[in-house]
């Protein structure tokens, strides 16, 4: 997903709501990567782009760099939650902190290795079956039935090649500590 | 029942939408095991994102120093290749010490912007240089 970085004296609230649309999917899921369930990640996201509004009608934000302003910001109110309530982030805060991403280089250093790890799994993979998968990770906004004609192979097939490759990147992910 | 790894990816890449999607957050709040699974998916998703990104962009920046990096700690000259190139270099200096060589005309005026420590002085004229008269009387 590419980034933006606006200046916020350019934004319209009909802007906002365009890029709240666009970004929020990549919010939910770095809340859902630091361990928060479904519903809390939700809840949080809601309250990270209301955030971000009112200080940008506030006057207080000056450029809006997303999606990582509306990131970091939801991890900085995931853990206040947690502080406060105790009632989100079943893995932690620790798990937390290591996913902010203004965290330690050792913290990155986490992150790089899974990410390490998941490349080593895929290049195990047999090749017919990661070029496929390959072909659909650069091109996320292709349909898969297009990918297959583009392929020659029957949509089903490359659904099944799909799956059998992300279920062992999930073991792989499931092995990582 | 739990869910599927199905719903799982829908889920994280954003296309999971309907009752299906509000069974899903209802009941992570409840099962345990489903709730990590889908941290777990979750950071596999960051993870190719990530690696996608890099492939979109090139080559990874930490790939694109180590073999740079390994390439200076391996290129060390031995004692040996580099008496040869001094001997190499003290042939070349000889033989182009011995080429005839080129003269160059000192330039007549030669102009500076170092000051006027070095800039040309102007000529004096010999009737500058005498005595004065003493003017009409």
């Amino acid at each position: 997903m590419n980034s933006i970085v606006a200046s916020a004296d350019e934004l319209t609230p009909t802007a906002w709501a365009g890029l709240i649309r666009r970004y929020d999917h990549a919010v939910f899921l770095s809340l859902l990567s630091a361990g928060l369930t479904p519903r809390a990640a939700r809840e949080l996201c809601h309250d990270t782009w209301a955030r971000l509004y009112e200080q940008w009608r506030a006057g207080r934000l000056d450029v809006l760099q997303l999606p990582g302003l509306a990131i970091t910001q939801a991890k900085f109110l995931a853990l206040e939650e947690h502080r406060r309530r105790a009632r989100v982030a079943p893995i932690g805060e620790e798990t937390l902190q290591r996913a902010d991403p203004r965290a330690s280089p050792e913290d990155r250093a986490v992150a790089r290795q899974l990410v390490d790890q998941v490349e080593q799994a895929l290049e195990r993979c047999p090749p017919r079956a990661r070029a496929l998968f390959e072909l659909a990770l650069a091109n996320p906004d292709t349909p898969h039935a297009a990918l297959a004609e583009q392929s020659g192979i029957s949509l089903q097939r490359l659904r099944q090649a799909l799956c059998e490759v992300r279920a062992r990147l999930r073991l792989a992910v499931k092995e990582t500590p | 029942m739990h869910a599927t790894a199905m719903e799982l990816e829908l889920l994280v890449s954003g296309r999971l939408a309907g009752p299906r999607a509000e069974w899903l957050e209802a009941h992570c709040e409840g099962c345990e095991p489903c709730a990590a699974a889908v941290t777990r998916e979750a950071r596999l998703e960051v993870s190719l994102r990530s690696m996608a990104a890099e492939r979109r962009c090139g080559m990874r920046a930490d790939a694109l120093v180590a073999p740079v990096a390994a390439r200076a700690s391996l290129v060390l000259p031995s004692p040996r290749f580099v008496a040869v190139a001094v001997a190499a270099a003290m042939a070349l200096a000889f033989f182009v010490a011995r080429f005839p060589r080129a003269v160059v005309a000192e330039p007549a005026v030669m102009f500076a912007d170092a000051g006027d420590f070095v800039r040309a002085q102007p000529a004096v004229p010999a009737w500058a240089g005498g005595e004065t008269s003493g003017g009409t009387p």
